[in-house]
């Protein structure tokens, strides 16, 4: 008999019915002796350790040190230059982008609303570390330390200043897009912030033609607009904008009396120095009621954004592979539509309910509903906060950093005449230029 | 000091024409490559490789034709061309990325070079920042604000706009309705209609008195109105309040139709496709059974359908799917034609196929709200084409079946077995009847059986009461009151039993040809012919005929009775038979 | 006249200084806390065997050109049928390696006789590029001795998985670093 296994294969074929998973159907033979079975593939690999991940942030916390001494101590453009090389070399080209603080955002929050999956302590470090130095040293982290902004500084060749109404607008797109990313996790669709990481497609030297082109747009862009997935996308930056309020130490500008010669003016291509506030002061009259308007409307903001989060909820609910799987299947099964998807057919073979299916999906709609509605009263809030920045006055004297746009990274240092002063009489004069 | 250190610095400094010109050859080098790394990467997939449908053909023309060694050739050397291109691109677009690389980092080096030859020494501005622009700043940063808003929000309109949840509405609502109690229509309103084949109780029996007698189809006269109807098919209308059901289909189309009682108008027809699992077909059934010749059926709420393919679907009274399933199609050399029938909530199926023997044969019970199988019973019987009725004798509901070589009776809410009586021969096609307390199974090829339905296990011993051999029918089921027992065969031959004894009264030949079974109304019987003859005669112990109307187009489907009126289902056409 | 000069700098500062401990805790804490209570081990992805339905989207949606999942072979399951149904078409022309009658389509299963009528197959992960031809011929009508895991000196233990974001069965899983293969046990 030439194919004595034929027959038998028909036969289990029909008997079998799809789901056999793991079955005996032919016994492993005897074979005599001298034969020894084979080593599994891949079996005898070591397993992937963790020490790769502490070298990671032991490599994170360390370059965090020495960008904030860099920035605040040493006042080192060329310092920070050469460190954000090292870190675009290190975590983005030999680590290829993974994992890095932006991400980490979203490991955090599975952590707190899945209670299956514990969070990585690198990932908890990753989280944490660069948001502490923030608090302490400013966005130091930003400067020098984060692959993405040094992707974007190495192109930066020919800034051009954003006009600052138009700054202050998408200054708001990070923060909606860290409140649809958190939501996203939270609701076990995707890692939104990884998936749409502009730069990681270059990190790795592979990408989809999608991201490609969306990353090569931002680096184009990138040449003249400074950083604009960081002042205008990042949702990590969003956070760090928000902390460094509050830092203890951060990047002035002149390290002593500012003299305000002006000459600094231009030199942030990221919008972030604030000049002083005029001599004569605006009316306060307008100006009280224009805030007062702005507070009032605060509550109407957050109650438009609740509904236009929740009228974006089926459409973030789709983003989830169970609602996509259960309309999939609702519609297979009402004739809607032709054949059968991989995931239709994979659903089906496991022989789970229709109707567990159907109410999976209506319970995370639920939570799709709540979340989207939190998420515009989230966006609402952060419009309504802007707002009221823009209506605030405080009175400014020197030119000074805004601590929520300044991104440490010491371009202005070269421009303060009190700087180089200081720097003359520091180092050992040097021949005189001709 | 390196002398050379600020001559260099200069000379870069100065020639900012050169920083310019190197911008743009190696920007130019950078986007060439970019373009042709592009290029190369969209011309072919994995998948063309790793699916290679030129290697799938040849294989398959393998398969035709497996002695062919040229073309075992063909397919080796193919399957390795197509790797081997695969695994070069591969290797090129690794190398080519590595090129666009160093493109780019020259082209952004010659960028700030560019930059740095460019940049002047800071020159401040002219004015101080007056209280004037600051407030202007305010203004547009506000509405840049808002604009971001109704972009925003545009936006989001698009995006929302292109997806909604409305499935889960229904799948859901689906759900909590089968949990709740199912809404049934209260006996007395269900004996008003005719929501199955041949009545409310499958007895071919008029809830009403007040029927025509008279009709013409030539003429017009005593019919109100004639439709029709997309495919024709055999089954029999359904009649729920104002809309009257029927099906049709062809091999490949499967409908279900909804027609207006006032006015015959078509008012929507259900298709029944991409049902999972489905398949069109069976090939080989005889065309005279057709693809629909199963009777659809009604639970005042929704109407049911099966077809040739054992495709089952529900549709609500508005022509909404609400589920369909397919039951694999059963072994049938006639093709299928068992008529639906509900209990209470439950849609009950006869799947009866192949021989005795293979044990293939089965009951299925279906709650109508979601289609899940909520009994299935096994028979010991063979293919069947007759339809099951419920009867209640002393208080128990019974589901009377028939099939070669028994009837069973079952427990319909559960499919339990109450007895059976083996009486049946051949290919079972008569409904079985029951009047007078009895239970009438009939099938030519084996004989009239009248049975008592109040035994238990095996009663064909103890429980048949009489038996009969003359004028058994073999499409036609038998129509009975509780005095008489008629039979009709294809060929015509009506034959008259008393119920109580099964003693022959008269036997009659009509010399017409008949499918549809006969009907009761009153005192009357209602014989319609295949060439759309109608007998109406006299219930009793002789032959009493008393008029005959032609319909004027042939008619194989038994008709259904409402309040004052007639619809019978023609070949092509339904028609409403009535007074104006 | 301004609030520069109204509001008391050191009250200021002070509460600046609470606020920033509290942020500090906040972070600190709440990372501290997430982490602690559960393992913190390093997690990575695989795929559950049985779950794997080999639809192919391995071979392709990997981030890197050259996935990261490849075939392995459970040899103390393998029946070592001389018809493969993981290394034949569904119906082969002849029992040879000859391309017109293999599964593979980077003739990465190796075929060699043991004794009569055994073979034994093993997968050359050079070759292998985690299509799941194989797996799905051996799960259908074999023992499902073949299956696809992630090879983990490839893969770059994305954040967000691309293949897992396509799989069609939910069968990509977070394991513990420590374990990182979900081998299929003989049964």
């Amino acid at each position: 008999m030439r194919f004595p296994i034929v027959p038998t294969l028909a036969l289990v074929a029909i008997l079998s019915g799809g789901r056999a998973a793991a079955e005996q159907r032919f016994p492993p033979p005897d074979f005599s002796p001298g034969y020894s079975l084979p080593v599994t593939e891949a079996q005898g690999a070591p397993a992937r350790a963790d020490a790769r991940g502490y070298i990671d942030a032991a490599v994170l916390a360390g370059a965090l040190a020495l960008a904030s001494y860099l920035a605040l101590g040493r006042r080192s453009r060329r310092g920070l230059v050469l460190l954000g090389l090292g870190s675009l070399a290190y975590f983005g080209f030999y680590r290829h982008g993974c994992i890095c603080p932006v991400g980490a955002v979203q490991n955090v929050v599975l952590a707190i609303t899945d209670p299956g999956y514990a969070l990585p302590l690198t990932a908890a470090l990753f989280f944490a570390l660069p948001l502490l130095f923030t608090l302490f040293f400013g966005r130091a982290f930003c400067a020098a330390v984060c692959p993405l902004g040094a992707v974007q500084d190495v192109v930066l060749a020919s800034p051009v200043a954003v006009p600052g109404w138009l700054a202050r607008a998408l200054g708001l797109v990070p923060f909606v897009y860290l409140g649809a990313a958190v939501l996203l996790v939270a609701t076990g669709s995707t890692f939104l912030i990884c998936r749409y990481d502009p730069f990681v497609g270059f990190f790795r030297l592979s990408a989809g033609l999608d991201l490609t082109i969306y990353g090569a747009a931002l680096l184009i862009i990138g040449v003249f607009v400074g950083r604009p997935y960081c002042r205008f996308l990042c949702p990590y930056g969003a956070l760090l904008g928000l902390v460094s309020r509050l830092s203890w130490r951060r990047v002035t500008i002149t390290p002593a009396e500012c003299v305000r010669c002006r000459l600094c003016e231009d030199a942030c291509p990221f919008g972030a120095i604030t000049t002083p506030s005029p001599e004569t002061p605006p009316a306060r009259r307008a100006g009280k009621t224009a805030l007062a308007v702005t507070l009032l409307a605060l509550p109407l903001l957050m109650g438009l954004g609740a509904l236009a989060g929740r009228a974006l909820s089926p459409a973030f609910a789709h983003t989830h592979a169970t609602i996509r799987l259960a309309e999939r299947v609702w519609l297979e099964e009402a004739g809607e539509v032709e054949g059968t998807t991989d995931q239709s057919d994979a659903f089906r073979a496991t022989g789970l309910a229709l109707d567990d299916l159907y109410l999976a999906a209506g319970a995370l709609r639920a939570r799709f509903d709540t979340g989207t509605t939190i998420l515009g009263v989230f966006a609402g809030l952060a419009a309504g906060a802007t707002l009221l920045r823009v209506s605030l006055r405080r009175t400014r004297r020197d030119y000074e950093a805004d601590p929520a746009l300044c991104l440490a990274c010491g371009r202005c240092y070269r421009y303060c005449p009190v700087e180089t002063d200081r720097g003359k009489r520091h180092r050992k004069p040097r021949e005189a230029a001709p | 000091m390196n002398p050379r250190g600020p001559s260099l610095f200069a000379a870069l400094k100065s020639d900012a024409r050169a920083a310019a010109r190197t911008a743009l050859v190696t920007g130019a080098f950078a986007a060439i490559t970019a373009a042709a790394l592009l290029a190369y990467h969209v011309r072919g997939s994995a998948e063309d490789f790793i699916d290679s449908a030129e290697i799938a053909d040849l294989k398959s023309a393998l398969a035709a034709d497996p002695d062919n060694g040229a073309l075992k050739i063909e397919i080796q050397e193919r399957d390795l061309a197509i790797r081997r291109a695969y695994f070069a691109k591969l290797a090129r677009l690794d190398r080519g990325i590595y090129l666009l690389l160093g493109g780019v980092l020259a082209f952004v080096g010659s960028l700030a070079w560019m930059a740095f030859a460019r940049r002047a020494a800071p020159k401040p501005g002219a004015a101080e920042p007056t209280a004037a622009a600051e407030a202007r700043a305010t203004l547009s940063a506000r509405w840049s604000v808002a604009a971001l808003a109704v972009i925003a929000a545009g936006l989001g309109a698009a995006w929302a706009g292109r997806s909604d949840l409305a499935f889960l509405d229904r799948a859901v609502q689906a759900i909590e309705e089968a949990k709740a109690p199912p809404v049934l229509a209260p006996p007395e309103e269900i004996a008003k209609q005719w929501p199955r084949f041949r009545g409310p109780g499958g007895l071919g029996v008029s809830a009403y008195l007040n029927v025509p007698a008279e009709w013409n189809g030539a003429s017009g006269a005593g019919i109100l109105w004639k439709t029709p109807v997309p495919i024709s098919s055999d089954n029999s209308p359904v009649v729920w309040g104002d809309r009257i059901f029927l099906s049709g289909a062809t091999k490949k189309r499967r409908e279900v139709y909804c027609f207006d009682a006032a006015t015959g108008a078509l008012l929507w027809t259900g298709k029944v496709e991409r049902v999972p699992g489905s398949k069109d077909g069976p090939d080989d059934i005889m065309e005279d059974t057709g693809y629909a010749a199963p009777t659809v059926a009604t639970c005042g709420r929704r109407v049911y359908a099966i077809f040739a393919n054992a495709d089952l679907a529900a549709f609500d009274f508005d022509g909404r799917r609400v589920w369909a399933r397919n039951l694999g199609v059963p072994e049938n050399n006639y093709g299928y034609a068992a008529s639906l029938l509900v209990y209470r909530h439950l849609l009950i199926v006869s799947y009866d196929q192949a021989k005795p023997e293979d044990n293939k044969s089965r009951f299925l019970a279906f709650d109508i709200r979601n289609g899940k199988t909520v009994w299935d019973t096994v028979r010991p019987v063979a293919a069947s084409w007759d339809t099951p009725i419920v009867i209640t004798h002393a208080g128990v509901d019974q589901l009377i079946t028939c099939s070669n070589p028994f009837v069973i009776a079952y427990a319909p809410d559960t499919g339990r077995e109450l007895w059976r009586a083996d009486c049946l021969n051949d290919d079972v096609a008569p409904s079985p009847v029951y009047a007078g307390g009895l239970v009438l199974a009939v099938n030519t090829g084996a004989q009239l059986s009248a049975i008592k339905p109040d035994g238990t296990g095996d009663v064909t011993k103890t429980h048949i009461l009489w038996l009969a051999e003359d004028g058994l029918p073999d499409i036609a089921s038998p129509a009975a009151t509780d005095d008489y027992v008629y039979l009709l065969t294809t060929h015509g031959l009506l034959t008259c039993y008393e119920t109580k004894t099964g003693k022959l009264l008269y036997e009659e030949d009509t010399d017409l040809s008949f499918n549809a079974s006969p009907s009761i109304v009153g005192d009357k019987l209602y014989l319609i012919s295949t060439k759309g003859v109608a007998i109406i005669l006299r219930i009793g112990p002789t032959y009493e005929e008393l008029g005959r109307s032609e319909l004027g187009e042939g008619v194989h489907a038994s008709p259904a009775f409402q309040d004052g009126r007639i619809y019978i289902r023609g070949k092509k056409h339904l028609y409403c038979i009535g007074a104006r | 006249m301004s609030d520069h000069e109204t509001t008391p700098i050191p009250r200021r500062g002070f509460m600046r200084a609470a606020a920033r401990a509290a942020c500090a805790l906040g972070i600190g804490g709440g990372a501290a806390y997430l982490v602690a209570p559960r393992t913190p081990g390093e997690r990575v992805w695989q795929i559950d065997p049985e779950k794997c339905i080999a639809c192919g989207n391995c071979a392709t949606y990997c981030v890197l050109r050259e996935s990261a999942v490849k075939c392995v072979h459970s040899f103390a399951m393998c029946g070592y049928c001389e018809l493969c149904t993981g290394f034949f078409n569904p119906s082969p022309n002849d029992l040879t390696t000859a391309a017109e009658n293999v599964l593979c389509p980077t003739g990465a299963i190796v075929r060699r006789f043991v004794e009569d009528p055994y073979f034994e197959y093993t997968i050359d992960q050079n070759l292998c590029i985690g299509c799941g031809k194989c797996v799905k011929g051996c799960k259908m009508f074999g023992n499902g001795s073949l299956y696809l895991q992630v090879i983990h000196d490839r893969c770059l233990n994305c954040n967000q998985c691309s293949i897992a974001a396509a799989c069609p069965s939910e069968a990509w899983v977070r394991v513990p670093a420590a374990r990182p293969h979900l081998w299929k046990k003989v049964t």
